[in-house]
């Protein structure tokens, strides 16, 4: 376990496929966060963000009504919650993609399909940098 | 002699600042220098052409981002060099420079792989061994959700069929491809991430314009969705034998996706044909300006001649110019979705079931005498209160196993295409009322009648295009689905514009079949309901798509233990409509309470068609017939309940007694009860296993005193006494 990271806060997992939340609510279960929640879509996120505090949002790109770029550039203008970090879940081989949600400010992105050590290491990543600023 | 720009200066500064604390896992710092970096580079572009270094640069960070760049520290090394370079270009207005950095600079690109053009795109490391969730319950999951998924996109496949230009279907489609694919690959389903792949892929060249939406290809991905359809069986099946997935053939579906090629690619409409569409402009005048275009020495484009020689106002030509470009753009919104909830049915079964338990035991307390006897005033307002909030409960409760019955005609779609397909005939489906909720439990059990109607229709009902244009009919028949509440039941049509039921041909099947005797002339009605008896077929040819004679009564029959009813309305050559008319809940039924002898019975109410005391002189005995009861000049078989189902304690005379005539079938009988007890709502539990065969009973409730009756099941009890 990594000391930057605290394991308690709230992690909020966005994908319109049930499954796929299920597989990444595993992952982060086996890193070891506990508070963990869901949302189908974008904008069903972004009413969790602003009822909740949510510590790290890990959502996926492909998504109807709200998708995860358009999400991050929600998340980013809002400036109560712009600070949240994102880290975005995309398929292989589509950089421009990724790319874009950088340049969106994407706090990290992680490529299907990823083990937990993947993850893990993308949220450490982050959290380290959080840490030094 | 570069021109102020402060804003070049500030990003400038903004980059050196940044440049030093970037780090190769830092996205977000990446990302923030990328976006900066590439504003830098519009802003100098308009002082002086840097882009192929520039290009440099943004490569080099985009290759830290995607982890594609071999030597980090190198690549952030020359990202610190780079600036340093910008900000002496700033101050010399000299480029290229010359000098230590220029030099390091140079030999750090070298070493990275650049040339004046960006990194060549490293290949990604081979992915992951995708992990193995030995999950069973996840799998499970992902076969419900997956095959949702699938029934999604066939309705929207047919729907893409139909409107080809709306990109934001396409979209639609490749979406829920895109996400089996990716969960897919998390579960180690390596097929089923294959084929998602590929389809995903050929979809994507549709978005992209470079394959048109055409039959053909709908068909490809239909065909897709039904191997991947088989796939997903398959593992269900795997899931509980415990075994691993079948091996699919995939080789020859692939191979013809790749086929797919360009040849069908979307062609762009052409301006000429816009602007005499749209703009008023003669055909001539373009086909003579296209022909001297053609023998021109640098043939300027046909927007621009027409302009030029004044033919075509320059607002016209641009208008047609953004209507091409917007051809091909999304067409419509998605809608929104409402928030939903997913719950174990088992739960939702559960909740009812107590519900019901929980009404009974209100009225349980609610007729308590005791209770009653105190006359307590609060005590009744409190009590009444209850059940108005039970009932409001039960109500919810019940409500939460309606589901829309759109999913079901969507379903249909499917199926009229197919047909229409393979008949050769156009058809034009239409649903009304696809929001119209039914029991979840009715909608699995209305499926195979609703294939077989709408199979009916399409096969018997319409008629070719041919022979719809000879009679004056448009080409395409119209087939309309549709569904709505009514006095407590849902209904549910099927109607074409055909050529309605050939009665004709019917008498005379029904005459051949002994159905009807010789000198027996039916009334048309009676001749439209002969197609619903047992072994009835009318189909002159048995073709593949309208069965082999398991038809109609099969429908009947399953409408009939639904506890609802089918009637038709047919004319010649102007078409049919089957009407189909069920209870809102199979849980629940609305009946009559009798008394027989100690027990008590439940007539579900919808049979029942009057009740009475006859006469003394109103009963005879028949030999042979056994006993007759003359209602209004109609003799009614007599069923006396006690004896069919024991117990003779009550009243045995039919003038002392109550008699209630029901119907089924058009058959009515007269059956022998003590007494009515009253009318009311009651919740049909199952009586298990043990007495599942019961002839004559469809179940027991509790009734408001807490005591168990049985609800009478008509069919049966009719069968039951002709034995």
């Amino acid at each position: 376990m990594d000391k930057a990271i605290d394991y308690r806060m709230k992690v909020l997992i966005v994908d319109d496929f049930a499954t796929m939340r299920k597989i990444v609510r595993n992952i982060l279960k086996q890193i070891g966060f506990e508070d963990i929640t869901e949302a189908e879509d974008g904008s069903a996120a972004l009413q969790v963000l602003k009822n909740e505090t949510i510590g790290l949002v890990v959502t996926d790109w492909n998504m109807p009504n709200m998708t995860g770029l358009d999400l991050l550039r929600n998340i980013r203008q809002d400036p109560k919650i712009g600070q949240t970090p994102v880290l975005m879940v995309t398929a292989e081989g589509l950089k421009e993609n990724v790319l874009e949600a950088v340049k969106a400010g994407v706090n990290n992105y992680v490529v299907k399909p990823f083990t937990a050590e993947i993850l893990q290491e993308k949220i450490e990543a982050i959290f380290r940098k959080q840490a030094g600023v | 002699m570069s021109q102020e720009n402060p804003q070049i200066e500030a990003l400038l500064e903004q980059l050196a600042l940044k440049v030093m604390m970037l780090e190769e896992d830092d996205v977000q710092g990446l990302g923030a220098f990328l976006s900066q970096l590439e504003e830098l580079k519009d802003q100098v572009s308009q002082v002086q052409d840097l882009a192929p270094f520039f290009e440099d640069l943004t490569g080099v960070v985009q290759g830290l981002v995607l982890q594609e760049v071999a030597n980090a520290v190198q690549a952030l090394e020359l990202l610190g060099q780079g600036v340093a370079l910008l900000q002496r270009w700033r101050r010399e207005e000299e480029w290229p420079p010359n000098g230590e950095v220029w030099k390091n600079y140079c030999r750090l690109a070298q070493e990275l792989g650049l040339n004046q053009g960006g990194p060549e795109p490293a290949p990604t490391a081979a992915a992951d061994p995708p992990m193995v969730f030995d999950d069973p319950e996840l799998l499970a999951n992902f076969l419900v959700e997956a095959q949702e998924h699938l029934d999604g996109i066939e309705t929207r496949l047919v729907y893409l069929e139909q409107h080809p230009d709306d990109l934001e279907a396409v979209n639609a489609i490749f979406r829920p491809f895109h996400t089996l694919k990716g969960v897919a690959g998390f579960l180690n389903l390596g097929q089923i991430q294959e084929l998602s792949h590929e389809v995903e892929w050929l979809l994507d060249r549709v978005r992209d314009g470079q394959v048109m939406v055409s039959m053909e290809l709908v068909n490809l991905v239909l065909e897709a969705v039904d191997l991947l359809k088989d796939m997903l069986a398959d593992l269900q099946e795997a899931l509980g034998e415990g075994r691993g997935p079948a091996v699919f053939e995939l080789a020859a579906i692939k191979a013809r996706i790749a086929q797919v090629d360009a040849t069908s690619a979307r062609p762009k409409a052409r301006l000429g044909d816009i602007l005499v569409e749209q703009e008023g402009v003669s055909p001539e005048e373009i086909q003579e300006v296209l022909e001297r275009q053609k023998a021109m020495e640098c043939s300027p484009p046909l927007g621009e001649i027409l302009i030029q020689e004044g033919r075509v106002a320059p607002q016209k030509v641009a208008r047609a110019l953004v209507q091409q470009l917007a051809e091909g753009k999304p067409a419509a919104e998605a809608q929104p979705v409402t928030e939903t909830v997913k719950v174990d049915i088992a739960k939702v079964d559960n909740l009812v079931d107590l519900m019901g338990e929980l009404v009974i035991v209100q009225s349980q307390v609610r007729q308590n005498q005791k209770i009653g006897d105190l006359a307590d005033q609060k005590l009744e307002r409190d009590l009444g209160q209850m059940g108005r909030i039970t009932s409001e409960l039960q109500k919810i409760s019940m409500s939460m196993r309606m589901v829309p019955i759109g999913a079901t005609f969507r379903k249909m779609m499917r199926l009229v295409r197919d047909l229409s397909l393979k008949t050769g005939k156009e058809v034009n489906l239409q649903l009304e009322g696809e929001d119209t909720e039914i029991d979840r439990s009715m909608v699995e059990a209305i499926y195979d009648p609703l294939v077989h109607l709408v199979r009916n229709a399409v096969d018997h009902g319409l008629e070719t295009p041919e022979a719809r244009q000879s009679q004056d009919k448009p080409r395409a028949g119209n087939l309309w689905l549709r569904a709505y509440h009514k006095g407590g039941d849902i209904i549910i049509e099927i109607e074409d514009d055909g050529r309605g039921l050939d009665r004709e041909a019917i008498l005379a099947k029904a005459r051949e079949r002994g159905l009807v005797a010789p000198e027996d002339t039916p009334s048309p009605e009676r001749i439209d309901h002969l197609i619903f008896e047992p072994g009835f077929s009318t189909a002159k040819e048995v073709t593949n798509v309208s069965g082999r004679g398991v038809g109609m009564d099969v429908v009947k029959e399953t409408i009939t233990r639904m506890r609802g009813k089918i009637d038709i309305a047919s004319r010649s050559g102007e078409g049919s409509r089957f009407l189909l008319r069920l209870p809102l809940t199979l849980a629940i039924i609305d009946g009559m309470v009798v008394q027989v002898g100690a027990e008590r019975y439940i007539l579900p109410t919808v049979g029942v068609q009057e009740t009475l005391r006859p006469d003394r002189g109103d009963c005879f005995t028949v030999q042979g017939e056994g006993e007759l009861i003359r209602v209004r000049n109609q003799l009614i078989p007599l069923l006396r309940l006690h004896r069919l189902f024991g117990g003779d304690d009550g009243l045995t005379h039919p003038s002392e007694a109550l008699l209630m005539v029901v119907e089924h079938e058009g058959k009515k009988r007269a059956l022998l009860v003590d007494d009515i007890l009253g009318k009311q709502e009651v919740v049909i539990k199952s009586l298990g296993p043990m007495f599942q065969s019961l002839e004559g009973l469809a179940g027991g409730t509790i009734l408001g005193d807490g005591r168990v009756g049985l609800i009478l099941d008509l069919a049966g009890l009719f069968q039951l006494e002709t034995v």
